[in-house]
């Protein structure tokens, strides 16, 4: 079976789910709506254009792109993971020709490209019937880049979520609490430059904006193309960084992964 | 009635009881239940960290009337909104004729069967959350708290319309968790003052679909302005109670056990 008719079959599998992916789609407009209240009232209260370098039509952007990149990044690997664990089914991968993290990522894949056809594209159709006013024509090229960097990221960190189940089992409850923590630094409830300097040096630290956040910045054009102003203010810069987490996390994954397979006994909970 | 607040409350401590069993994962199934509610907290205090936030409103009394919201969310989430999930897996099980054997009425023991251990957080983040905000608010209304307490029990009311009707449609038509993403657009609409929403919007939400009554007009009266908006949603909670029960017990009467 090569890698393509792995993404079949996952294909396939998602098919199945066409209705949860369809009521998300009637959903969102819904919550544009209110999220365009919300900041209209705000900006109208200020009397200023511009908050922090947002214009209100940058702003519900913003938080339309960030959400798209959120959905094509989504990840339901840990809880897979951790499932797998606790019935003692991980036995079963083990057996596989292909590996876990190959086959988890494939399925991915899979699944992500399927919310493409049916959650994205609606999306953004239904964004720009409703809001066209408010929406940004944005930077594609480095976005498209920045995205499928952001997508082996958050693949990368949501799998090593899954592999504390190796360790505690049932780890539902606290994949809830990171995956709070992760969506709040990756900038998905509000553009981390919003927040106090001290919590966005916080979040500097971590690779949870470059899942989100710098991908929905380049978009925006918050970063220049050329180098004329410095390398650090150029695009290529997040993407460098963006590389580098890609490379860390991928070698802290393998090393954690074979300390875990050791701790398998196969028995579940 | 007495009976029936005792076998309540029974069941409500069963659960909390079984759920003591892994209690290190229920104390942390706790805390992230109360942290995933932050998101509204979190981002009034970013709009007015970076701006004079709404008009008409602090601070505090925005936050006065998020904690309400998930007071009145957190309560009805733990008693009786389980039901959404239950009739899930119950239809899927086909395991209803269960309830409907017992010697009580069958919303009674599918509401005390459905009671959620990890949402108290919800409620009493909530209740902390209101305390918070109100001793930071120099000057309450005691009258308008008496009001906008009643206000928060028709809130209560609204929310058991809503589990009514999830629970029916899901018997009904289809098994579907998605649900749990209307509530969440409620909850979205629900954590913000009334002012910002646009007159049809605002009526809408007063008038006929009375999301404001569980937090904005209960914060409104505690603030000290009491309007006939707790008149008009307050009618509108109970036709939609009546409406509700008419519903679910007109749809489990179509109940076929089969499973699937």
């Amino acid at each position: 079976m090569n890698h393509f008719e792995i993404i079949k079959a996952y294909w396939k599998e998602s098919v199945a789910y066409r209705f949860e992916f369809l009521v998300s789609v009637l959903i969102v407009p819904v919550r544009f709506f209110i999220l365009v209240m919300i900041w209209s009232a705000v900006y109208y209260n200020s009397g200023s254009d511009s908050i922090q370098g947002y214009s209100l039509s940058s702003m519900v952007t913003y938080f339309l792109i960030s959400s798209l990149v959120f959905t094509f990044v989504h990840d339901t690997v840990a809880e897979e993971l951790e499932n797998e664990i606790k019935k003692g089914n991980f036995l079963v991968f083990l057996l596989k020709p292909i590996s876990y993290i190959k086959l988890g990522f494939l399925k991915k894949i899979a699944n992500r490209s399927f919310a493409v056809v049916v959650e994205i594209v609606p999306i953004v159709i239904l964004f720009i019937i409703f809001f066209r006013k408010y929406f940004i024509m944005g930077e594609l090229g480095f976005f498209a880049i920045s995205i499928i960097f952001a997508f082996v990221i958050s693949y990368l960190i949501y799998l090593l979520i899954g592999m504390i189940a190796f360790w505690l089992i049932n780890i539902r409850s606290l994949a809830w609490l990171i995956s709070f923590g992760i969506q709040l630094s990756a900038g998905l409830f509000v553009p981390i430059d919003l927040f106090p300097s001290v919590i966005r040096g916080i979040f500097n630290v971590l690779p949870f904006q470059y899942i989100a956040f710098v991908p929905t910045s380049i978009y925006l054009g918050k970063y220049g193309w050329d180098l004329s102003s410095g390398f650090v203010s150029s695009v290529y810069f997040p993407l460098l960084i963006q590389i580098s987490w890609i490379v860390g996390l991928f070698a802290l994954t393998l090393f954690v992964w074979n300390k875990a397979k050791k701790r398998f006994s196969g028995v579940g909970a | 009635m007495t009976s029936s607040i005792g076998l309540w409350l029974k069941s409500a401590l069963t659960h909390i009881a079984s759920r003591m069993a892994y209690r290190g994962e229920y104390f942390i199934s706790l805390i992230s239940m109360f942290v995933l509610e932050l998101v509204g907290p979190i981002f009034t205090y970013i709009i007015y960290y970076n701006s004079p936030g709404f008009a008409g409103w602090t601070f505090y009394q925005v936050l006065l009337l998020q904690g309400i919201f998930l007071t009145v969310k957190g309560f009805s989430f733990m008693s009786f909104l389980g039901i959404i999930w239950n009739s899930n897996i119950t239809l899927q099980r086909g395991e209803f004729d269960l309830t409907l054997i017992k010697p009580r009425n069958p919303l009674f023991m599918f509401i005390c069967q459905s009671f959620d251990a990890e949402d108290t957080a919800k409620f009493v983040g909530g209740v902390l959350l209101s305390l918070f905000a109100i001793f930071h608010i120099p000057a309450i209304n005691w009258t308008g708290l008496l009001i906008g307490l009643v206000a928060m029990m028709l809130g209560v009311g609204f929310f058991f319309s809503m589990a009514l009707f999830f629970s029916s449609f899901i018997f009904r038509f289809i098994r579907s968790m998605r649900v749990y993403d209307v509530l969440e657009i409620i909850a979205m609409i629900g954590n913000y003052p009334k002012s910002i929403y646009p007159k049809l919007a605002g009526t809408l939400f007063t008038a006929m679909l009375p999301i404001f009554i569980v937090a904005a007009i209960p914060a409104k009266a505690i603030l000290g302005e009491v309007t006939i908006d707790i008149l008009i949603s307050g009618i509108s909670v109970i036709v939609l109670v009546a409406l509700a029960l008419y519903t679910w017990f007109s749809t489990i009467k179509k109940y076929s056990s089969a499973g699937g």
